[in-house]
């Protein structure tokens, strides 16, 4: 027999390779890889709050100082300012607008009455309430009033003129209330 | 010591990847990730506000520009309006012209100023209506003229009325009212009175505002 066999020898490999490759140390390892694996990326995550940490620190300063700043608090107020100013203007131009579509009693009217009377007419009173103008007149021709009548129709500068008719008194004397009524806004 | 067993030793194994993941993943792990989450939403938000911030800063200038004009329009708007009434300073002002023109004020009487909103009311004919109106109109080819629509505003401003009479050549009367219409820029004669016996009565409404700055 060329071979000897040598069951010492057989176990001792074995047991060699057995020690090689114990599956205990397998586990330990796959432990330790996980671990290591979690603690990477824990650092790894730490390392980016801390950084996270301090640049919010440094934008919590810098806009504390830019809060701070003159220039933005002056910025802050004038938009405040400008606000109300253009709410301000905004009303202004309302009311303003009205101011513009409402028109004043002048003394045009009162001119044109005068400049188209007839001279038989004599003007006793003129009065004038909102866009109303009552004339009361006297004359010594009745015929007059209606001619005075047609006469400010005429002009365009009245909206109406009318009268009720008119009434002798004091002898030869008619009297009569021309009304007329304004043109416009008022 | 004795050996470990193969099942005690997978035992012991799931008991360390049990405690491994759990203290390392859910208790280290998870909490330090969502806590960076906030950080990085805060991170964000506070770029973005000093991304505004620096911006408004920047339009510093403009924005100075801006208020300017705004403040220009409102000094234009109020100048449209007449300025506070004081019966002391008008009362001169009234004398002024009232001397100019040799009238003779006999009576003027300042009202107290109250609060009210102006309106331009568009004045209307007073016409007759009539159920054949309409056929009428068309025959005589007339259009209905629609009435302008009164102007009015919900704001409020001052108003004060004054009650001036006065005596002299009617004329001159005449005179004395352009000039008042000319002066006060949102005054308005709401009536007027001329007797050829006592005289010309006039009623004055006039719309202002206290411009004066409060000194601070």
């Amino acid at each position: 027999m060329k071979y000897k066999m040598n069951l010492y020898e057989v176990y001792q490999q074995q047991k060699k390779r057995s020690k090689a490759f114990n599956p205990n140390v397998v586990l330990v390892l796959f432990l330790l890889t996980i671990a290591l694996c979690i603690g990477a990326t824990g650092s790894y995550l730490t390392w980016m709050k801390a950084t996270l940490d301090k640049e919010n620190i440094e934008l919590n300063d810098y806009l504390s100082k830019l809060t701070l700043g003159e220039d933005y608090a002056y910025v802050l107020k004038a938009q405040k300012d400008i606000e109300a100013f253009e709410r301000l203007t905004q009303a202004l131009n309302e009311v303003n607008t009205v101011f513009e579509a409402k028109q004043s009693f002048g003394s045009r009217q009162l001119k044109l009455i005068y400049q188209l009377k007839p001279s038989s007419i004599t003007i006793d009173l003129i009065k004038l309430e909102g866009a109303v103008i009552t004339i009361s007149v006297r004359s010594k021709e009745a015929s007059s009033f209606a001619s005075f009548v047609v006469s400010l129709k005429q002009a365009g500068e009245f909206l109406d003129a009318s009268f009720p008719g008119y009434q002798m008194s004091n002898g030869n004397l008619y009297n009569s209330v021309i009304s007329l009524t304004l043109k416009g806004e008022y | 010591m004795r050996k470990l067993s193969r099942r005690e030793a997978i035992l012991i194994f799931f008991l360390g990847l049990i405690l491994v993941v759990g203290v390392g993943i859910f208790s280290w792990l998870l909490p330090l990730r969502a806590n960076i989450d906030i950080l990085k939403t805060e991170n964000a938000n506070l770029h973005e506000r000093a991304t505004q911030m620096k911006l408004l800063v920047e339009r510093k200038p403009e924005v100075a520009l801006r208020k300017y004009l705004a403040e220009g329009e409102v000094k234009e708007s109020l100048n449209l309006l007449s300025d506070l009434i004081a019966p002391e300073v008008f009362d001169v002002y009234l004398q002024g012209i009232a001397a100019k023109h040799e009238l003779k004020l006999v009576e003027v009487l300042y009202g107290n100023a109250e609060a009210g909103s102006p309106t331009a009311d568009s004045v209307s004919q007073n016409e007759v209506l009539y159920n054949l109106q309409e056929w009428m109109d068309e025959y005589l080819k007339i259009q209905a003229e629609h009435p302008k629509a009164t102007v009015v505003t919900s704001y409020e401003v001052l108003k004060r009325t004054i009650k001036i009479s006065m005596q002299g050549a009617t004329n001159k009367t005449y005179d004395f009212i352009d000039d008042l219409n000319q002066d006060l820029k949102t005054g308005f004669i709401t009536s007027y009175t001329f007797e050829s016996v006592i005289g010309t009565q006039l009623f004055l409404d006039i719309y202002y505002l206290d411009k004066m700055q409060s000194s601070e």
